[in-house]
């Protein structure tokens, strides 16, 4: 490890919201990835476990904290009748998850998975395009800087959601069986639509920093003793943008974290069965394609306020995680 | 005075690039496996190959691309941007009849005006008195407050904003309705009409806006304010005897602005964005709805309304760029609005 970084481990240590956004989202990660076997094999049903008590005649689910008699579960090892029904009954932490009856808190968990996965997917595509398009535009100049920065001032002034929306109702769909092996059915689609909409702001940011150190010194010295262009950007100039595309992808989480509830909630991210916290959101209320007219007797703010407040601390902690990144690595800005 | 040759050539720039637009929109349809023809013979279940290919031919797809768009552009150019294809349908000698594009474009385009005038206002009522209360005392508790507030502000979901805003203020507490749209001017064609009925359908989506861009718009305007209340001419105004209050709103709030001006310029974009969010939550007849709806898919795409669409947007984020642009000089006279882009974030000690 360089000295350079391990005085930024120290700043960031002494840091105290630094530690505090980083605990978060160490908390958060450790949660939707462990948190749901754990949990199913403590409270005895899975995430898509429907429970008919669960709800009342109306459907509507019930709160937090209530014991409904267990009649179903698909935990791989805990057989189905030791539960006969009506005699055993299991706890649903935060309530049923709609006309379903199943566990919000377990979906919850389960839908924070995608809604990351689709987050930090796109980032990295995000950052990746927009470190090279921008490496390239601000090293070389001349008309290649001119096509790339024109196209990126394009596309950047058009709504990024009615772009996504337009790609993601029409193109992405035919991509939705792409998993990759690891992925749920229509994730890839969908980060890959984020990815490729969102790298324009990487692109910028290192094009201004690549277009500025290309003019110091240590650049002259460097093609002085006869190293080609391509090793002058890679070697000498890209470790220079680490710090700021570093921080930068903490912002660009958390925005994509938003962006994915926005997408899906407007019926072409995320698709049901599969939970997200989009498709969360959407239980309530309904897609935009879709909407659930309000019925007094159904609806119950839970289901808003879940999913809202895991959205909201997801994006929290990860712009104050960007925040403390940026200061702690160019303190002096 | 407003340069007369800048603006002629922001105009042909604005116009190439929705030109560009509008094509890369009927480039995305292109990608599509899609048979608009069948929207034509919607209650035919199941139609020949044959009867595909006429319905195609007389929405004129059959056609090569560009012969398309420039059809497409030709019907912009007279004011009704084609046929709604989701409309449409056959006439009794063959040819397709429907509605113009431009008869649902054009309402819509009202309301989504309508719900941005509104939620700029709410913003601008919100906006300048917290900022200028956190820049009298920076630092103070109620400027760490507002701090932690516009924290939580710019991290909540608009979306969220806009579901809880309806169902407290609407679903719980019937304070207004929860959605639904009504015509300003009178009518008693339909179910509501008339101003008060108007606001009293958009104020949440008013709040909404307004909460969602108040957090950009506070943090701005308060750095901004708080660097020129540093500057000479402030302890100037301050020694000749003025109140701290006319000092903040005749003296520092003007100088503050340009840094609004140039955010209000790049987030006209995301304005567009969060105005889809409000019309879907409140159920808006807007712009973001209509596109939605042409997107849709179950039926089919409706490509000429999503162009109408992409052009209307396109038009006002150009237009509304060029405003801000020319608006630099006015608030500013430092800036001039010169042959080229007026330099944002110039460094203050260079142009003054």
């Amino acid at each position: 490890m360089t000295p350079a970084y391990r005085l930024t481990l120290r700043r960031l240590r002494r840091d105290r919201l630094a530690v505090g956004s980083g605990v978060l989202v160490a908390v958060l990660l450790l949660l939707v990835y462990a948190g749901p076997g754990v949990l199913a094999r403590v409270l005895g049903h899975g995430p898509n476990d429907p429970l008919p008590y669960a709800v009342d005649d109306n459907l509507r689910p019930v709160g937090p904290w209530t014991r409904v008699p267990a009649t179903s579960n698909t935990i791989p090892g805990v057989a189905y009748d030791k539960f006969p029904h009506g005699t055993k009954t299991t706890l649903l932490v935060l309530g049923g998850d709609g006309p379903l009856g199943r566990d919000e808190l377990l979906r919850l968990l389960v839908g924070g998975r995608v809604s990351l996965e689709v987050a930090v997917g796109a980032a990295a595509i995000a950052i990746a395009i927009g470190l090279f398009a921008g490496a390239v535009a601000g090293y070389f100049g001349g008309w290649l800087d001119g096509v790339i920065s024109r196209f990126a001032d394009l596309v950047m002034a058009f709504p990024l959601l009615l772009l996504l929306v337009l790609v993601g109702s029409t193109v992405a769909p035919q991509f939705i069986d792409v998993t990759l092996g690891f992925l749920q059915p229509g994730v890839a689609a969908l980060i890959v639509t984020i990815g490729v909409f969102t790298w324009f702001y990487p692109a910028r940011i290192v094009r201004g920093e690549i277009a500025a150190l290309k003019e110091r010194e240590f650049v002259e010295s460097a093609r002085m003793i006869g190293a080609s262009e391509w090793r002058i950007l890679f070697r000498h100039l890209l470790p220079h943008v680490v710090p700021v595309l570093l921080a930068y992808s903490a912002f660009l989480i958390a925005t994509n974290v938003l962006l994915e509830a926005g997408v899906t909630f407007l019926g072409v991210g995320v698709r049901l069965p599969t939970a997200s916290w989009g498709n969360l959101l959407a239980t309530a209320w309904g897609t935009a394609r879709t909407p659930s007219p309000f019925n007094s007797s159904q609806t119950t703010v839970w289901l808003t306020v879940f999913p809202s407040l895991m959205i909201f601390l997801t994006a929290v902690s990860w712009t104050l995680l960007g925040e403390s990144l940026r200061r702690a690595l160019e303190p002096r800005r | 005075m407003i340069p007369l040759r800048y603006v002629v050539r922001r105009v042909a720039v604005a116009a190439a690039l929705i030109v560009a637009l509008t094509f890369l929109t009927f480039l995305i349809y292109e990608a599509i496996p899609t048979q608009p023809g069948r929207i034509l013979l919607g209650n035919n279940q199941h139609p020949t190959h044959a009867e595909v290919a006429l319905a195609n031919h007389a929405l004129g797809v059959d056609r090569p691309l560009v012969t398309q768009y420039a059809d497409w552009l030709w019907h912009a150019v007279r004011g009704d941007f084609g046929i709604q294809w989701l409309a449409a349908s056959y006439d009794y000698q063959g040819h397709v009849k429907g509605p113009s594009v431009a008869s649902a474009l054009w309402p819509a385009t009202v309301v989504s005006l309508g719900v941005v005038a509104g939620g700029v206002l709410v913003l601008l009522a919100l906006v300048v008195p917290l900022a200028a209360v956190c820049a009298a005392r920076p630092g103070s508790r109620f400027d760490k407050l507002t701090a932690g507030l516009l924290l939580v502000g710019i991290s909540t979901h608009p979306l969220v904003i806009g579901i809880l805003l309806q169902s407290f203020a609407a679903n719980k507490l019937h304070w207004l309705p929860n959605s639904g749209y009504c015509s300003i001017s009178y009518s008693n064609l339909y179910f509501c009409s008339g101003a008060g009925a108007w606001v009293e359908h958009l104020v949440l989506p008013w709040i909404t806006f307004a909460i969602f861009f108040a957090a950009l718009y506070v943090r701005v305007l308060r750095v901004s304010l708080i660097e020129t209340l540093d500057e000479p001419f402030v302890s100037t105004a301050r020694a000749k005897g003025a109140s701290e209050t006319r000092v903040l709103f005749r003296h520092a709030l003007r100088n503050a602005l340009r840094p609004i001006l140039t955010m209000t310029g790049m987030e006209i974009g995301t304005a567009v964005s969060i105005l889809v969010y409000i019309e879907v939550v409140f159920a808006l007849p807007g712009l973001g709805r209509l596109s939605l709806g042409a997107l849709n898919g179950s039926q089919g795409y409706d490509r000429p309304v999503i162009a109408g669409c992409v052009f209307v947007i396109a038009v006002a984020v150009f237009g509304a760029n060029l405003v801000v642009d020319l608006l630099y000089p006015l608030i500013d006279p430092r800036v001039a609005a010169s042959g080229r882009a007026p330099r944002r974030f110039a460094p203050r000690g260079a142009s003054a």
